[in-house]
């Protein structure tokens, strides 16, 4: 397992560039723009950056290259090649929040207890739903490769995004007393709960996939 | 079929069926000590049967050994094992020879980082520029040393020589006979540059249409089969049993036979020529 995740290291290279070059835009917009809604939307998106593009990036260049084949073609199962994809997407998905989070703290806008709260609340839901996103993402891939997933995927995503701007063009006052769900509050823990579990079905979706694919 | 430790790879009764293709009762036993040319024409079933061999595809029936173990049931330690050199390196462009040390050997656990590096420098090969820079014939060598660094007592290659110059095949067929040496290791060649085999090959094992034509010692197939050269009128006086293969011209005709010295006792005028693999394989395509 060392060995695949030096060797997602290495290759993701380029990528982590790539995406540290954007996240340092995203920043600076959010500092300049001195207004702390703006730094945390901005935040968001650097977060979910860095918790999906890695591991899209991963599989991308491995169908280029055709790395599954020369992986089982060393003392490697397919067991163990599908676990280091999901410990990459659940270290990306650590990862963007943290670095979000930091960043927050770092430039002092959340000086009050209120902010900080509303901050790590932020966080964690970007981790959950970069989390869930990959849970749905990646069985998709298993099952009918990068491309194809993609179109699906895209799909899945634009479900809620269409349905939340209907709701938000047609009943605008709806949303006005939804409350951010506390950090101790019962509402983040079913989530995250649920979330676990579709991580847990997505995984065992993905091996099956997996090990029923002739490369 | 019984199967024995002392072969490297043994391949029993192998079936795998696609849409159009199928490999069909694929058998043959390399034993250990030697090298065994894996030949037959483009979309003969090569690549099929060495992926069949390393658990890359499920098998309809039959069963597959390597190193006396299965390779299903046992793959994964077998493969520690293996060495594979496929056509084309399956790396990321963007990565350098100094780069595979680090991943293989926390992936091998017999990597010698030594080694490697020895080979890399024998090779001439860069260590810090990107593989996507690298000529074909570098790859072929990054591919080799990433194969041999890992200590392994089997060598697969498909269809590795493929696009290289003859000064680079040499050096590899040289490495081959340096890597036989050992008479625990093993290799199975898979080519279709005969040439090659005629240098280094012990056995020659020939697919056509996913079946096994033919596997036996390379000497033997040789020495076995001539080419009887003869007119058109002549060729009334063979018998139907005498002719594997025949190509006529408007010089004459070629005939493969099976029995070289039993042709050349029953037709005193007739010219019978060695046969080299290409002829063999050039015949015995011809159906």
């Amino acid at each position: 397992m060392k060995g695949l995740f030096i060797k997602e290291l290495y290759s993701l290279r380029g990528t982590w560039r790539a995406t540290l070059f954007v996240g340092g835009l995203f920043i600076i917009i959010g500092v300049i723009g001195n207004n702390q809604e703006q730094l945390v939307g901005m935040l968001s998106g650097l977060c979910i950056m860095f918790s999906i593009f890695p591991a899209i990036a991963s599989f991308s260049q491995d169908a280029a290259c055709g790395w599954d084949t020369f992986a089982l073609s060393m003392p490697l199962s397919r067991k163990k090649l599908v676990r280091a994809k999901y410990l990459l997407c659940l270290g990306g998905s650590v990862l963007g929040p943290a670095i979000g989070l930091l960043i927050c703290l770092l430039c002092g806008r959340f000086r009050d207890v209120q902010s900080r709260q509303e901050a790590l609340t932020t966080m964690c839901v970007l981790f959950l739903t970069a989390l869930l996103l990959q849970s749905l993402f990646l069985p998709l891939i298993y099952r009918f490769g990068l491309e194809k997933a993609r179109l699906v995927f895209i799909g899945i995503c634009l479900a809620p995004s269409l349905i939340g701007g209907l709701l938000a063009g047609t009943q605008p006052d709806l949303l006005e007393n939804v409350e951010l769900p506390s950090i101790g509050g019962p509402l983040l823990g079913i989530s995250a709960a649920l979330v676990l579990g579709i991580l847990c079905l997505s995984y065992f979706l993905s091996l099956r996939f997996f090990s029923r694919k002739e490369l | 079929m019984a199967f024995s430790e002392t072969n490297a790879l043994e391949l029993s009764g192998v079936c795998k069926a696609y849409g159009d293709f199928r490999l069909e009762q694929v058998s043959f036993t390399l034993p250990s000590g030697s090298i065994m040319g894996f030949i037959g024409e483009n979309g003969a079933g090569k690549t099929t049967t060495l992926k069949a061999i390393l658990n890359l595809i499920h098998l309809d029936s039959g069963s597959i050994r390597i190193l006396g173990k299965d390779s299903v049931r046992e793959g994964e330690a077998v493969r520690a094992e293996v060495g594979v050199v496929f056509d084309e390196l399956p790396l990321y462009r963007a990565m350098k020879a100094r780069d595979l040390s680090p991943i293989l050997g926390n992936i091998y656990p017999h990597w010698d980082t030594a080694l490697y590096e020895e080979y890399l420098r024998r090779f001439s090969l860069p260590r810090d520029k990107r593989i996507e820079k690298y000529s074909r014939g570098m790859k072929m060598k990054l591919g080799m040393a990433a194969a041999l660094s890992h200590h392994p007592r089997l060598l697969l290659l498909d269809e590795a020589t493929g696009g290289l110059d003859p000064v680079m095949r040499n050096e590899l067929l040289d490495l081959l006979l340096e890597f036989i040496q050992d008479e625990g290791h093993s290799v199975l060649f898979s080519t279709h540059i005969t040439s090659d085999l005629e240098r280094v090959a012990d056995y020659i094992t020939y697919i056509r249409q996913g079946r096994i034509l033919l596997s036996e010692s390379k000497d033997a197939l040789l020495e076995r089969h001539g080419l009887i050269q003869c007119s058109r009128a002549q060729l009334s006086q063979l018998e139907p049993g005498e002719i594997l293969g025949k190509r006529e011209s408007a010089f004459g005709c070629q005939i493969l036979t099976g029995d070289r010295s039993a042709a050349a006792r029953k037709h005193p005028d007739m010219t019978i020529d060695p046969v080299s693999l290409e002829d063999l394989m050039v015949f015995c395509g011809q159906g």
